[in-house]
């Protein structure tokens, strides 16, 4: 039971004073509740570090305050949005006993959706599917995060995943990093700018209509930076017209050589032919292509059918019957929304294995000593369901990795200290070395993976405008792991 | 300070993922979310996934309790939605892997025992321990709902039981539903009684507070009681009442059939018992309660009856069914009012979610949800737009 006269945090004052009272926590079981991420369990990481305060401003101005009053003090920030990390965010190393936890979710609104120049302005604690519908009511559509879409906020993934975010229609429209036209950041010091070419590049300037100002592209220095250069409080983003037309469809290729064969034809047609593209294999299975079309005409959706079937067909592929029924129960599973009722239902746990960023042509390699491995590691365990995966990201990269799910009765501390041995002492370094890979995620763990990769040089121009902008060390401090 | 009654629930407090996607999302249509969420008030310890955090900690003895969390938690209002958005169900026993609604009914359990509850939670049990009703009403005030309406004694011999529940019993709005309903039974020629001043609380939500043997105890001489008058069916005003005796009693001894009383009537009109020659009219919209459809699977019955009217249009919300929005008066917030959130209270957004569809009319089946949205609507000031009316007024055309 908590003692009758708490002793608050040092900062507990100032802090309400900025934000009100009802927004700010140090009660053990605020704290602890923020220490962990989604899949700690399966990914094998203990919980973060306990913060020693929770504030949750509403405003760019209260972020402004905060972290003013956080270098006055000397006391690090941590910024957080909808939790949905797989990389355990913050990662164990970050914050310590008296960091502020600064929970951006109240942060939640959508300022402005403009029609007329096709662009939306939202705060940064938006939750995704949030943002995504209200743009949809209107006629639009802006490409945000597949998984987890309900989860994570629109800061949290701009921050974190590489290129900030994947898309459903990642293999065409690339990441949401391509429709970003500017941020609104609060500086390590406190400081307020505007990135892109609105206000804040150019003072005549009443709105961000486009990214390029007459200036360095300083937008994306704070995509994928886990938070360490600023804390994001606004977006705007370029959105387009929704498609109405779509149209799934699925093939049974038949085998690997001739999913590769298409999949080689395919990426390689200007302007795409399809919206998203799915390999989906299972080792002694079904080699299947899952393709989804989005169109604004009838039109324009049956040339693209068109072209799909003719290279799929071309290829040695089939379509209709008992392919299309295994292939909606493998996709199923890729939906977040469904992950509880599809996949758990069979098992308790899974796991995207291996899942990264890696070139095309060796997307098919890294698949097999993905499968190499877990034949090796999991040999013991229980597997229920595993499906290897790749999907192209635009025309030179693969999103490509296995997701496993683990039978009910598989021991989960096994199974956990399998996957953190594998991940730290095998799959990166041969992901990187022997492949040319990239970590998926730009946060948590990962992010320390991904900057051990980082030549001298870039390494130390990324030390210097640590040190630079945050010459306290406030935000996010030691989050590569340097 | 352990907890008592958490470790029972440990493999599910263990195996949540953490994902947040019990939470649910603002506007996506056809979809729940939490109403504590909703509010934008609180830390992460409020919502579905903090609160399974927090029972990890709590059992591995990283967290004790406190009234900070006490107050936490009694803000939930146990809805299910997270349950429903969660979706992780076994294969084998179809049972939900992490219950969240039942794992933080252990919490609360846990405060309880501990003498943490908030202050109105406290008088809440009070108040049921000594008049038998939550708002401290002398008990023979019970019986005096029926005003000039002839309602006879439930005898040995009826064949129904009606049985009203404290809100329906005391809440001078709700009432109107309670006589509402007895109108359409005896149109129908139903064989039935109340108890009268002899109704004891159903014990809901002494249960979903967390006052088990108090649960017990109220269950228990319930039961006595019924079998002493040989009650073989009771049709139940609230939903909350039919969930307890449809769910707890029966393993504390209870053998009688029970209905809620949108099901009962549902069969009648099925067997042409009850012809409805009610001229209301206008666009409605219905509000799933809880305790009827997300945690019992009801959500034909009320439409059913509701669409006997012909002179009205039935309009769903954008989330109705199971991912219907909860009024905010669950886990006894109807008196405790303990979650807050001001202009998004729960009743304050479901009204404005029953505005959108254009809908004159919110039909509720439950005493609950009749005060808590009527309250919403008062604090939308949006009288003249408009109005709760419970299935029963809807039928009787009042």
């Amino acid at each position: 039971m908590s003692q009758d006269v708490k002793q608050h945090h040092s900062l507990y004052g100032e802090l309400c004073s900025i934000v009100g009272s009802e927004n700010v926590s140090d009660e053990d079981f605020v704290r602890r509740a923020y220490t962990r991420a989604p899949f700690t369990m399966i990914f094998g990481y203990s919980r973060g570090k306990t913060p020693g305060i929770a504030v949750r401003p509403k405003t760019t101005e209260h972020v402004s305050a905060i972290v003013r009053l956080a270098n006055k003090t000397k006391v690090p920030i941590v910024p957080k949005g909808g939790g949905g990390s797989l990389a355990a965010f913050p990662p164990p190393w970050v914050g310590g006993d008296d960091n502020i936890l600064i929970d951006t979710t109240a942060m939640n609104k959508i300022v402005e959706i403009d029609k007329e120049y096709m662009r939306v302005t939202a705060q940064c604690g938006v939750i995704l599917s949030q943002l995504a519908d209200e743009v949809r009511k209107v006629g639009f559509h802006l490409p945000t995060v597949d998984v987890p879409i309900h989860m994570d906020t629109l800061g949290g993934v701009l921050s974190g995943f590489i290129g900030g975010g994947e898309p459903s229609d990642l293999a065409t429209s690339g990441t949401m990093n391509k429709y970003l036209l500017g941020l609104q950041v609060v500086l390590p010091t406190g400081e307020i700018i505007n990135t892109g070419g609105g206000p804040g590049t150019n003072i005549h300037q009443s709105k961000t209509l486009h990214r390029d100002a007459a200036s360095p592209d300083m937008t994306g220095m704070f995509v994928g930076d886990g938070g360490v250069f600023g804390i994001k409080t606004e977006a705007t983003f370029e959105i387009k017209p929704f498609p109405r037309y779509y149209l799934p469809g699925i093939y049974d290729m038949g085998s690997w050589d001739n999913v590769w064969k298409a999949f080689n034809i395919l990426v390689s047609i200007d302007p795409y032919p399809y919206t998203r593209l799915l390999v989906l294999h299972k080792r002694a299975g079904p080699t299947l292509v899952m393709y989804i079309i989005r169109a604004h005409s009838e039109k324009e959706l049956n040339t693209k059918k068109e072209i799909v079937e003719e290279v799929f067909s071309s290829c040695g592929g089939k379509t209709g019957g008992s392919e299309f029924e295994a292939g909606m129960r493998l996709g199923i599973a890729f939906s977040a929304r469904q992950l509880g009722k599809a996949v758990l239902p069979r098992a308790s746990m899974m796991s995207y294995f291996g899942e990264a960023l890696v070139p095309r042509n060796r997307a098919p390699d890294w698949l097999d000593y993905l499968n190499d491995s877990a034949d090796r590691i999991f040999k013991d365990i229980k597997v229920t369901e595993r499906v290897d995966f790749v999907l192209p990201y635009l025309r030179a990269m693969c999103v490509a990795g296995i997701l496993i799910y683990f039978g009910k009765e598989s021991p989960a501390e096994q199974v956990t200290s399998i996957l953190r041995d594998f991940t730290a002492n095998e799959m990166h370094k041969n992901l990187f070395e022997r492949y040319g890979g990239f970590a998926e995620l730009a946060q948590g763990i990962a992010q320390v993976d991904s900057a051990s990769c980082w030549s001298p040089a870039y390494k130390s121009y990324m030390m210097s405008l640590k040190k630079a902008l945050d010459p306290n060390n406030i935000l996010m401090p030691d989050l590569w792991g340097f | 300070m352990q907890s008592k009654y958490l470790d029972e629930l440990r493999e599910g407090i263990f195996l949540c993922m953490g994902c947040g996607v019990c939470r649910g999302v603002w506007s996506r249509k056809g979809e729940g979310m939490c109403p504590v969420f909703a509010t934008g008030v609180g830390f992460e310890d409020s919502i579905p996934r903090g609160r399974v955090t927090v029972a990890q900690d709590i059992l591995d003895g990283q967290l004790s309790y406190s009234k900070g969390l006490a107050n936490s938690l009694f803000r939930c209002t146990q809805c299910a939605n997270c349950l429903v958005l969660c979706g992780a169900i076994e294969e084998e026993t179809g049972r939900s892997i992490v219950d969240i609604p039942k794992i933080v009914e252990a919490m609360k359990a846990d405060v309880v025992d501990f003498g943490l509850a908030p202050p109105k939670v406290r008088d809440f049990l009070e108040n049921i321990q000594k008049y038998g009703n939550p708002y401290g009403e002398p008990a023979d005030k019970r019986g005096k709902w029926p005003e000039n309406i002839a309602v006879k004694k439930y005898q040995p011999g009826d064949e129904y039981l009606l049985y009203i529940g404290c809100v329906g019993s005391y809440d001078t709005r709700s009432q109107q539903a309670a006589r509402a309903l007895v109108e359409l039974l005896q149109q129908a020629g139903v064989s039935f009684g109340i108890l009268g001043n002899e109704e004891m609380c159903d014990g809901n939500e002494v249960l979903r507070l967390g006052e088990r043997e108090l649960f017990q105890y109220m269950a228990e001489e319930n039961i006595k009681s019924y079998k002493k008058l040989e009650v073989k069916n009771i049709i139940t005003l609230s939903p909350h009442a039919y969930n307890v005796m449809k769910n707890e009693y029966p393993r504390l001894g209870a053998e009688f059939n029970v209905m809620h009383y949108t099901q009962f009537l549902s069969t009648l009109m099925k067997n042409n018992k009850l012809s409805i020659s009610s001229k209301f009219k206008g666009l409605v919209t219905y509000h799933d309660p809880c305790f009827l459809g997300r945690c019992n699977g009801e959500y034909e019955a009320p439409r059913e009856v509701l669409t006997s009217v012909g002179s009205l249009s039935l309009v769903e919300m954008r989330r109705s069914r199971e991912y219907s929005f909860c009024c905010g008066g669950g886990g006894a917030n109807f008196y405790t009012d303990l979650i807050d959130g001001s202009e998004n209270s729960p009743s304050r957004i479901r009204v404005r979610e029953a505005l959108e569809t254009g809908a004159a009319v919110i039909a509720v089946a439950c005493p609950v949800c009749i005060t808590m949205l009527e309250d919403g609507i008062k604090a939308e000031e949006v009288e003249g737009k408009i109005m709760v009316k419970d299935i029963s007024e809807i039928l009787v055309g009042k």
